[in-house]
């Protein structure tokens, strides 16, 4: 496993009010891993996400990104650095067909201007020609097919979503790419599938990945490590079969007592 | 397997171009026949059958439509408060053309929708709609078709027999500045989803610039620009100034939620003509040296030409605009307005004859300005859709956080789209006050900012080609029916109603609760509404590649 | 938030925010003398005069009093729905006049009216406050909730417009007794005067404004001879406020209504959960707004003695500004903006210069838009999502 440190969050808290959602998580992923983020609902799971993309900042602690600090910057900027993230439940646009949400996601590594956008200059026009062709790939890539490009992403079925959702995160070469709970509501044929395809992103693209999952055999399938959030805390981290076997994680799951009934 | 007989378009658009006919008549006999017969080919299968079929219901509806003009020509018209027109306009020959240009109207436009192939189909429609501009106003200056010699750009009504101008073209130019205002106001509504309620400041803005730099106005101040810059410069100097005040007002407020920034833009749209009506006397103080100086003397500074002492208090205030104690510097004329403005010239600079110079009055190259610029307009805003700019805009319109999630800076493209805006409203009011020739603050209420939003969603918000169809749809009514609906209530109710009964107030009373323009704000909030309710993409949904079927 | 860095932030970045400001506030003096801005001028008048100064922050407290009670009704509205409610300033309008034709039927279209007239006025313009605002919001705008916000902004802008056009058409009615003369049931309609969009006085409440008063010679020692009134009129418009103020608080706080108000204003979907019917309350709320609006209305008829179909506009904008000033959602933010539009207003009809004084209200509006969006007793909303 290669062991270049690539994202690494540092007591990183969040609170609302009288609610602490996030408690003094360290984190730390390493380039080209797959790690897995687990726990019962309501853990903060999709709140550390939030913290970490610049939706929320953090009450205390830091992330720190390809070396430079990120904690408190807007959304779209720790987008520009490389980071970037599907949601739990889809936020595609809607009525922007399939190709136009991928395009959407390379926003950043663009450079049409207003005025370009006018006088469509040749170097706009070759750059959008290869802008859509890239994004044509992505969508192979994906498994959604050039076929669908023109389709609104609101008619699309519902796995074909998830799958441009990716696409379009894929879409600006990310360095890490964030899934909140990338196969809810699939089935199993359906998340097998989704499940090879974020390997196959690992192995052909160079993507690093975290991951939340609730769906165990997905998440203990594939991540390299995996770590478990409880009320807000980490309470375990390492190999997926450690983990399952910790006492401490079967409990936050089951409750107390399950453990000791050797759930 | 019985078909129904006439389907939902063509049914609405027979019906409603022969009320329209009934309540217009002569002339606009032939307009509500094309549009019906416009609707009528739109509906149309598209095969031969269909264009066949749509052939012969165009020339029913235009027949239907010659009939309504009749009645209107020969009862409608006698009623008493009806706008008469001159009585050549109420002749058989405008009903006869009626039949006659509606049915190749429909014809020809069911034969291009059946075009299969729809690359070819738009291209198609474009020209024909190309061609019907270009003819439109010949036509319009020109009724009955009598040239006799060589049309000439500049003086077209010489090669015409008859000089029986119909006079549309002026309402269509006009129209077409509105609909530039819509296409304007369809980016930061449409496009960014931002709610701008004050959106003729910026038309105001460009309407001043070119009344300040293009008229006499500019040359009477005591400054030393003593010129008049020319339409053409102008015009970009008013967009500048456009997108200039749209920086200036966006920055700060479109990080504010959206009904705050409606909140604000309102009371912008308001202040602009505030500030037009009362900047005909503007005298600035160095701040400091100002409040020194009134803090220790009886002095109001705004009152210099009637104080006692006007020399001394300019010795210790510091002026910067307007320091002659007789004259004020005058920015906006106030209340009595700009006056003439000058039209546009080709020539006339450095060392080039004048060539030619429009004429108030002589509407055809007006009107070819305006489509000029028009047409030029949504080519470019066309194009902006399909960029990466457009695309941050729809994006952001359609989930805010998910866009801002994909490194769309959500501040800056906003304000993006609201200095665009801007600078598209700049350049209508700029031709505005060009071709009126004569602006005030009166001319740049609330109501305008209103009909351009009524624009923008009853032709569907975030669609070009349904937000001008919404222009025409919205001036018509405005300008057109509830004229007409007005006069023909008032023309029946006192003739019928009224003419046994000798109650003059009782017929003030009925006429001042049935005067159908008085309900114009009404119906406009009641399409506001309704369109929110039924249907919030407006009558023309936004047109996304993704939703063009696939045959 | 850059935590990491450690080295100090240089003096000329600290000093940015700083420059930014006094150049703004520079700019708005220089800017602001053709709007009547002018310190040295103002601080000069004002000590020449400080009489004046209390006459007009009495007759600031006054409006004031009238401002919060409309105020109350956006604010409300707000608190439950977070979207203004356009159509709040037009109902308010259309409540002046419903006053303005109870009091007109009651003396039957004389010009002066006896005090217990006003007072009856309350029921029908509050009556028919609440019910115009149900109505709107059952009809218009509570299938737009689900849709985006400015579905529902755009709804309530032409329900505005169509308020308007109604106070508008309902001056036609003054030409009917011309019509009828004979008829005496209608002859209360003259008082809405022969031109639709001309201003309409109500019949004048000598009581209020003849009485005694209260000679306030407080600034006896400057200005033996100046003469301030406090008059009962002034007295009656903030004592009702003050009532009216009460009221809404104790049903908001002690009544299942009120406090089923406040749960739907903090989380709906809890609400809803608890057994509260959403829908309803939302309309209540709604309805008490309207209701408020009518009683504004009347405070308003009898103290400015006119109304026409386009007073709703200042006095929503000054209105909607004492709600954003004190915190929308927030009762006692809604009294305590009121005050400070009030005696900005009146004030600056005194020493800044009338015309502008709607500038003014709308610059101090923008300002906290800008500065506070929560207002000043308002609390953070929770992150935006």
């Amino acid at each position: 496993m290669a062991q270049e440190v690539l994202l690494e969050a540092k007591g990183v808290t969040k609170r609302f009010g009288g609610l602490t959602a996030v408690n003094k998580v360290d984190f730390v992923i390493y380039k080209g891993m797959i790690a897995g983020l687990i726990g019962p609902n309501g853990a903060g799971k999709t709140t550390f996400f939030n913290n970490m993309t610049g939706l929320y900042t953090p009450t205390e602690g830091d992330f720190i990104f390809n070396g430079k600090p990120i904690t408190g910057l807007k959304p779209h900027i720790i987008q520009d650095r490389g980071i970037s993230r599907t949601f739990q439940n889809i936020r595609l646009f809607g009525q922007l067909s399939a190709l136009e949400n991928v395009l959407v996601g390379m926003h950043t590594r663009l450079n049409g201007t207003v005025f370009e956008a006018f006088f469509r200059p040749k170097r706009v026009i070759h750059e959008e020609k290869r802008a859509r062709e890239k994004a044509l790939d992505l969508l192979d890539f994906v498994g959604l097919g050039r076929d669908s490009a023109e389709m609104a992403a609101r008619n699309l079925p519902y796995g074909f979503q998830r799958r441009l959702e990716i696409a379009r995160a894929l879409a600006s070469d990310p360095k890490l790419l964030l899934l909140d709970e990338p196969t809810a509501g699939m089935n199993p044929q359906e998340k097998k599938e989704l499940t090879e395809l974020v390997d196959h992103l690992r192995k052909e693209l160079g993507v690093t990945v975290l991951l939340i999952e609730h769906d165990m055999k997905v998440v203990m399938g594939i991540s390299d490590r995996v770590s478990v959030l409880d009320h807000g805390e980490k309470i375990a981290e390492g190999l997926p079969k450690v983990v399952q076997a910790n006492p401490k994680v079967i409990e936050a799951y089951l409750g107390t007592g399950a453990a000791a009934e050797g759930a | 397997m019985k078909q129904k007989l006439l389907n939902n378009t063509e049914a609405i658009a027979i019906g409603f171009m022969a009320v329209l006919a009934l309540v217009t008549g002569g002339w606009n006999t032939i307009v509500c026949a094309v549009i019906a017969g416009l609707l009528i080919g739109l509906s149309a299968n598209q095969n031969r059958d269909g264009i066949i079929r749509a052939g012969v219901l165009g020339a029913i509806a235009s027949i239907i439509t010659a009939i309504m003009g009749y009645i209107f020509n020969s009862w409608v018209s006698t009623l008493p408060g009806v706008d008469n027109q001159a009585p050549d306009h109420l002749t058989a020959y405008p009903l006869i053309l009626a039949v006659v240009i509606g049915t190749i109207t429909s014809l020809v436009v069911a034969w291009i929708h059946s075009i299969h192939e729809e690359a070819r189909r738009k291209q198609a429609f474009l020209i024909f709609m190309v061609v019907c501009a270009v003819i439109f106003p010949f036509f319009d200056q020109c009724p009955t078709l009598a040239w006799n010699g060589p049309i000439s750009i500049a003086n077209p009504t010489v090669g015409c027999t008859t000089s029986k101008a119909l006079l549309w073209v002026n309402a269509v130019i006009v129209t077409m500045i509105f609909a530039l205002q819509a296409l304007g106001l369809n980016i930061v509504a449409g496009y960014a989803g931002l709610l701008d309620l004050g959106y003729v400041a910026f038309f105001a803005i460009g309407a001043y610039t070119m009344g300040f730099l293009n008229s006499d106005h500019l040359v009477a101040q005591d400054t030393f620009l003593k010129t008049q810059f020319g339409f053409w410069l102008v015009v970009w100097g008013s967009a500048a100034a456009a997108a200039f005040f749209g920086l200036l007002l966006g920055a700060p407020t479109l990080p504010l939620r959206g009904d705050y920034l409606a909140i604000v833009t309102l009371g912008f749209g308001e202040i602009i003509p505030i500030a037009a009506k009362n900047l005909a006397e503007v005298r600035i103080f160095e701040p400091i040296s100002l409040f020194i100086n009134q803090l220790f003397s009886k002095a109001d500074a705004q009152s210099l030409d009637r104080m006692q002492n006007a020399e001394a208090f300019l010795k210790n205030t510091l002026c910067l605009v307007g320091c002659d104690p007789t004259r004020p510097f005058d920015f906006t004329a106030g209340t009595k307005g700009i006056s003439p403005i000058s039209p546009p010239v080709f020539g006339n600079i450095l060392g080039i004859p004048k060539i030619y110079a429009f004429v108030n009055g002589d509407y055809i190259p007006w009107y070819f300005l305006a489509l000029v610029l028009l047409a030029g307009s949504a080519f470019f805003i066309f194009r902006l859709r399909d960029s990466r700019v457009g695309r941050a805009w729809v994006s952001m319109r359609e989930d805010e956080l998910a866009a801002n999630a994909m490194g769309i800076d959500i501040v800056h493209t906003k304000l993006l789209a609201f200095i665009i805006g801007a600078m598209f409203s700049g350049f209508a009011g700029a031709f505005y006050a060009s071709y009126v020739s004569f602006i005030e603050p009166g001319s740049f209420a609330f109501d305008i900012s209103v009909t351009v939003l009524a624009m923008v969603i009853l032709g569907g918000t975030g669609n070009i080609t349904g937000v001008i169809l919404g222009a025409f749809i919205t001036r018509v009514v405005d300008l057109v029916v509830l004229e007409r609906l007005k006069q023909l209530i008032n023309g029946i109710t006192e003739k019928v109603f009224f003419s046994g009964i000798d109650n003059p107030a009782l017929v003030q009373f009925v006429q001042s609760i049935a005067d159908a323009t008085a309900y114009k704000v009404m119906l406009f909030g009641l399409i506001l509404v309704v369109m929110m309710k039924v249907r919030p993409q407006g009558l023309i949904p936004a047109e996304t590649a993704a939703q063009k079927r696939k045959a | 938030m850059e935590r990491a860095l450690n080295s100090p932030v240089p003096l000329s970045k600290r000093f940015w925010p700083v420059f930014r400001t006094i150049a703004i506030v520079y700019v708005i003096l220089l800017l602001g003398q053709q709007a009547g801005l002018e310190p040295g001028r103002i601080v000069r008048e004002m000590t020449d005069n400080p009489v004046i100064i209390v006459q007009q922050l009495i007759v600031g407290l006054a409006n004031a009093a009238i401002i919060t009670i409309v105020a109350l009704g956006y604010t409300m509205v707000y608190g439950i729905v977070e979207s203004i409610n356009f159509a709040h300033s037009s109902v308010f309008m259309l409540t002046t006049f419903v006053a303005l034709l109870t009091m007109s039927w009651l003396v039957n279209a004389e010009t002066k009216a006896p005090l217990w007239v006003a007072i009856v006025a309350f029921i029908p313009a509050m009556a028919a406050g609440g019910l115009i605002n149900g109505l709107v919001e059952r009809y218009a705008y509570r299938s737009l909730r689900k849709n985006a916000k400015i579905v529902g902004l755009i709804a309530g802008l032409g329900m505005d417009f169509v308020l308007q056009n109604i106070g508008l058409q309902i001056g036609a009615f003054g030409k009917l007794p011309n019509a009828y003369p004979n008829v005496e049931g209608i002859k209360f309609l003259k008082i809405l005067g022969n031109q639709n969009a001309s201003p309409k006085s109500f019949p004048a409440v000598n009581e209020f404004f003849s009485g005694p008063g209260i000679p306030v010679n407080v600034l006896e020692f400057i200005d033996p001879h100046a003469t301030l009134r406090i008059t009962p009129a002034d007295l009656l418009v903030i004592i009702t406020a003050v009532v009216l103020v009460f009221a809404l608080n104790w049903f908001v706080k002690n009544t299942r209504s009120g406090k089923a108000m406040r749960a739907v204003a903090q989380n709906p979907a809890a609400a809803s959960m608890m057994g509260i019917d959403v829908d309803r309350i939302i309309n209540l709320t709604y309805v008490i707004g309207g209701a408020l609006a009518g009683a504004a209305a009347v405070m308003f008829g009898v103290y400015n003695g006119t109304t026409s179909s386009s007073i709703g506009a200042t006095t929503g904008l000054n209105s909607f500004t004492a709600a954003v000033l004190g915190g929308v959602g927030n009762i006692q933010g809604a009294a305590l903006g009121a005050v400070f539009i009030g005696l900005l207003s009146s004030l600056s009809d005194q020493f800044i210069s009338s015309r502008w004084t709607n500038a003014w209200v709308f610059m101090t509006l923008v300002l906290v838009m800008l500065i506070k969006p929560t207002g000043i007793l308002g609390t953070e909303g929770g992150e935006k999502a």
